[in-house]
């Protein structure tokens, strides 16, 4: 980090900082596969910085797939209708739309649904990705009711100049991966291109007949270059990515719909740190365009336009604070929108943190939000202490805060149905919890509870579906998760688990039940054995309780419950300067038929061989 | 000896033959005496059903395709079903099919594949005429199909988005979609369609005692979408194609409508009010209507029908289809009789 050496905080940031930089650089070829799980603190400049007392779970993704096949590594439930199709994610207990996406630290949700298909992002374009549960808002704004997910490129690690990754599959999977990285001076350069196609012909089982899925192959393309130039008072980056992803919409089992579309993403940020004796200026400027063309034909594209300030200083030992304002312009076009719409959004906030006798920080965040006609205050406090601080930790945390979301483009604009009288969601969200580590053990639980209001839903008035602030919505849960690692002879095995408890109910219903795709219980279990840091064996199983697709929670629209193992064989070999790893992951082990969304096929037992080159 | 064979054999078959039609006979399957409720499913779910409801026992079954055929589903939003001849048919939108069961034992006898967005069909002639979207933007059409083998045998064009179907005169009398049309086909002469231009939002019909045809329009809306409340109801003289009377409602709504036994009461719905019109004497259009009744524990109103047996009003409640769907049941004089529950988005009823 290049903030000023004055304080135990920097010089935790910096320690931090070097610490994860080698669990980078040496990690990966001995991790099992193919994500780096771990509670790591701090990243870049830390998205968590200012967060204290809520959890942040980073992950180094690896090169398979897209960001939401971090369900199969996690107890995050991901909505899929099907597979490699639609992802949306579901973070405690809310909707698609209650999770904020942070691209280098824009917002990129569409802003026409207010959500993201996590099935176009390839991992393969990913370096750090945190997700941060709980209400985040007074930090990351509009969106942020259940969580937030962050992606993260902005330090360009020195992995290796040439990487090259190439996977095959069941039914037509295939991926390709090079990315390649130049130094010129204290310009560092990394260019990043993926391919992928699954021709997703899969068998399934049909009133007892094994039948193959029809129509829903997908091609993936993504591309990405970054710079970083690091200077005595500048850290300055910039990143172009591009995705595109064409596929056939897989039909619900009793369909044989031909429905094609066809998404492109392009994001470009370009960003600078201006470090002086004082303070920290931070500026950037982003842009993000999203475009679906649904059947060649229907076309939504959305543009967002975001510049930001902050500036960042320390007030006497203890405290560090941060002030700043973002502008954001947003317009979109659709066949079922008047015209180009355009809505305009202008943040201010200031994040303070104290550190009070080395053992307690308090964080506190106010955002005054306007959207538009519509201001939004939504502040958050946190803190922990730590009282227990020696080889072992002990580290007690809480936080309360105010959660929104404003409509979509959608919401506001979608003709016939459109309601432009809208009001934003307003949530109000506690979390309590506690962490204890040792050397090789680590446990972690979270209880939250939190309340949505005025909670946006279509439904039907007179013919004509409509947006409405219908629902209110209560939701408390605990999450935990536990990682031990010991010793057998000479291999290092290593145990992780993830359990979440959510209870979700719509307050506004007759019944207060279960919200629609939320399940009650979700469980991730990991367990990994390495031999002579060359080879891996991990095998996981990740569990989700039933979930319905309507309030009356009966058995018409229950999906039952389903767990998934998988078991994922790797080993490393280093030929003068190159290594290679050689990785073959079997899904789906126990071949289960299962569904994620209602009447829409999984696949059962599947193979992936895949294969990593570096120089 | 003989003769005596053939007379027993004759005495016998009529005896069978007037067994068909006593009220006594063997039971034609479970679902024979009772009301189908099509639960129209939540678009892309292909979660649409049929719930079966036992009208004297009260006996309620649900999803009854998908347990008799040991099916995971029956369809991507089932818009409308069609009893004839002992054969139901039920036409998925979504799916791009129709699914063709026993009406009595819920049995699948053969599913017709070879449709695009398909809406709502009538019979005439012996044979079945189904509407078909075919897609937005494209010209429908009107598929003629073989009632026993689900066969397209001929296909007749119309204009855009048909959707409701009639038959009376020898003609089809097919509404549009997101229109204001009636397109009528002269079977005699299927090459020309006449084109009536009635009020916004043409959508369901129904024939009354005296052979007219009543056409409900839900109203339209304006270019910002909001709602023009000029929903309407049309009587169409079906031998001359004229319109003879037009009833301005004021209001935008559901644009569903059902015709009792006798044929002469019409009802429909404006949110969750039930009106009733009498078919066969000209109203007084100076007098606004008043409600028969209230269905007043719906949420949203999502389809009507008229037991033929019994003249039972149901209403389906879709719930917003946040919920699975209820039914309410109603005397012809508007009291309240009890309410079950049904699938999600209730949106019609046959009545077997």
């Amino acid at each position: 980090m290049h903030l000023s050496e004055k304080t135990n905080d920097i010089v935790r940031v910096v320690a931090y900082f070097l610490l994860w930089m080698c669990r980078v650089m040496i990690l990966p070829a001995q991790t099992d596969s193919v994500v780096y799980l771990d509670q790591v603190e701090i990243f870049g400049e830390p998205v968590d910085k200012y967060l204290a007392g809520t959890t942040i779970q980073t992950i180094k993704p690896g090169p398979t797939g897209a960001l939401n096949q971090l369900s199969e590594q996690s107890a995050i439930y991901f909505k899929e209708y099907g597979n490699g199709q639609l992802a949306t994610i579901t973070l405690r207990g809310t909707s698609a739309s209650h999770t904020n996406v942070l691209w280098n630290g824009l917002p990129v949700n569409s802003p026409t649904l207010g959500q993201t298909d996590f099935t176009v992002w390839p991992m393969f374009l990913v370096d750090q990705l945190a997700v941060q549960k709980g209400s985040g808002s007074s930090t990351f704004g509009s969106g942020a009711i259940g969580g937030s997910i962050i992606l993260d490129n902005s330090v360009i690690q020195p992995d290796s100049l040439i990487t090259l990754y190439s996977a095959f599959g069941s039914f037509g999977q295939w991926d390709f991966g090079a990315s390649t990285q130049l130094y010129i001076g204290k310009l560092k350069s990394e260019t990043r291109l993926y391919k992928g196609t699954i021709r997703n012909d899969f068998p399934y089982e049909l009133r007892g007949v094994k039948v193959r899925q029809k129509h829903a192959s997908v091609e993936r393309l993504g591309l990405s270059q970054r710079i970083n130039l690091t200077t005595k008072h500048h850290f300055l980056f910039s990143e172009i990515a591009y995705v595109e992803n064409d596929r056939q919409i897989q039909p619900t089992i009793s369909s044989a719909s031909r429905d094609v579309l066809r998404t492109e993403n392009l994001r470009f940020l370009i960003s600078d740190e201006v470090f002086s004796a004082n303070f920290t200026q931070f500026l950037s400027l982003g842009y993000a365009w999203d475009q679906t063309v649904f059947n060649e034909t229907s076309v939504t594209a959305s543009h967002q336009l975001i510049g930001n300030y902050a500036i960042e200083t320390q007030v006497g030992k203890s405290i560090i604070g941060r002030l700043g304002v973002t502008a954001q312009d947003a317009w979109a076009n659709a066949e079922n929108y008047t015209e180009t719409e355009k809505q305009k959004q202008l943040h201010l906030f200031s994040s303070w943190n104290f550190n009070l006798f080395s053992r307690v920080l308090l964080s506190l965040n106010l955002r005054e939000a306007i959207h538009e006609d519509q201001t939004v205050f939504v502040p958050s406090i946190g803190g922990e202490w730590v009282p227990i601080k020696n080889f072992n930790e002990l580290k007690v945390r809480g936080q309360a805060s105010k959660g929104y979301r404003v409509p979509t483009f959608n919401d506001l604009f979608w003709n016939p149905g459109c309601n432009p009288e809208l009001s934003p969601e307003l949530s109000m969200n506690y979390e309590a919890g506690i962490d204890w580590a040792s050397h090789s053990f680590s446990l972690s639980v979270t209880g939250f509870t939190s309340r949505v209001d005025e909670w946006i839903q279509w439904v039907p008035t007179e013919g004509v579906w409509s947006p409405q602030n219908i629902r209110n919505v209560e939701i408390s849960g605990l999450e935990s998760t536990l990682s031990k690692s010991f010793p057998i002879a000479s291999w290092k095995v290593a145990v992780q688990t993830n359990y979440e408890y959510t209870r979700s109910r719509d307050l506004s219903a007759e019944k207060h039940t279960q919200l629609p795709y939320v399940p009650k219980h979700s469980f991730f279990m990991q367990l990994g054995v390495t031999g002579n840091k060359r080879t891996s064996i991990t095998g996981r199983w990740n569990y989700t309780s039933q979930r319905f697709t309507t309030l009356s929670n009966t058995s018409q629209g229950r999906i039952d419950d389903f767990g998934l193992f998988d078991l994922i064989f790797r080993k490393s070999f280093t030929i003068d300067h190159i290594s290679l790893t050689a990785q073959l992951a079997t899904h789906n082990l126990l071949d289960m038929t299962y569904e994620n969304v209602i009447n829409t096929a999984m696949p059962g037992r599947n193979y992936r061989i895949e294969l990593t080159i570096n120089y | 000896m003989r003769h005596t064979l053939l007379k027993s054999l004759l005495v016998l078959s009529i005896a069978l033959v007037s067994c068909g039609d006593d009220d006594n006979m063997a039971p034609l399957g479970q679902y024979e005496n009772g009301v189908l409720v099509i639960n129209e499913g939540n678009f892309s779910d292909g979660d649409g059903s049929v719930t079966y409801y036992n009208r004297t026992s009260g006996e309620l079954d649900q999803t009854i395709f998908q347990s008799v055929n040991e099916a995971p589903a029956l369809g991507d939003v089932i818009q409308s079903g069609l009893s004839f001849n002992g054969l139901t048919y039920l036409i998925a939108n979504n799916s791009n099919k129709v699914e063709v069961v026993n009406s009595f034992t819920f049995e699948g006898q053969f599913t017709m594949t070879d449709v695009a967005l398909p809406r709502y069909m009538t019979v005439a002639n012996g044979k079945g005429y189904l509407t078909e979207w075919v897609a937005f933007g494209a010209e429908g059409k009107v598929a003629v199909f073989n009632l026993a083998t689900g066969e397209i045998e001929d296909e007749l064009p119309v204009g855009n988005l048909p959707e409701a179907i009639v038959f009376a005169n020898n003609k089809l009398f097919v509404t549009e979609a997101f229109g204001n049309s009636l397109y009528i086909i002269d079977l005699a002469n299927t090459s020309s369609i006449t084109t009536l231009t009635l009020g916004n939002g043409t959508s369901q019909m129904v024939l009354d005692a005296n052979n007219n045809l009543w056409v409900a329009c839900s109203g339209g809306s304006d270019i910002n979408f909001n709602p023009l409340n000029d929903g309407s109801l049309y009587r169409i003289n079906t031998t001359s194609n004229e319109v003879e009377l037009a009833i301005e409602l004021n209001t935008n709504y559901g644009g569903k409508i059902a015709i009792n036994s006798s044929r002469n009461t019409i009802y429909f719905y404006v949110g969750n009010s039930i009106f009733e019109i009498d078919a066969l004497t000209d109203p007084n259009l100076s007098e606004s209507l008043t409600p028969l009744f209230a269905a007043s524990e719906a949420i949203s109103l999502y389809g009507i029908g008229v037991d033929p047996v019994t003249d039972i009003i149901y209403v389906g409640d879709s719930k917003s289809f946040l919920d699975d769907g209820e039914v309410f049941r109603f005397d012809p004089d508007g009291s309240f009789i009890d309410s079950f529950q049904a699938g999600r988005g209730p949106n019609g009823f046959l009545f077997n």
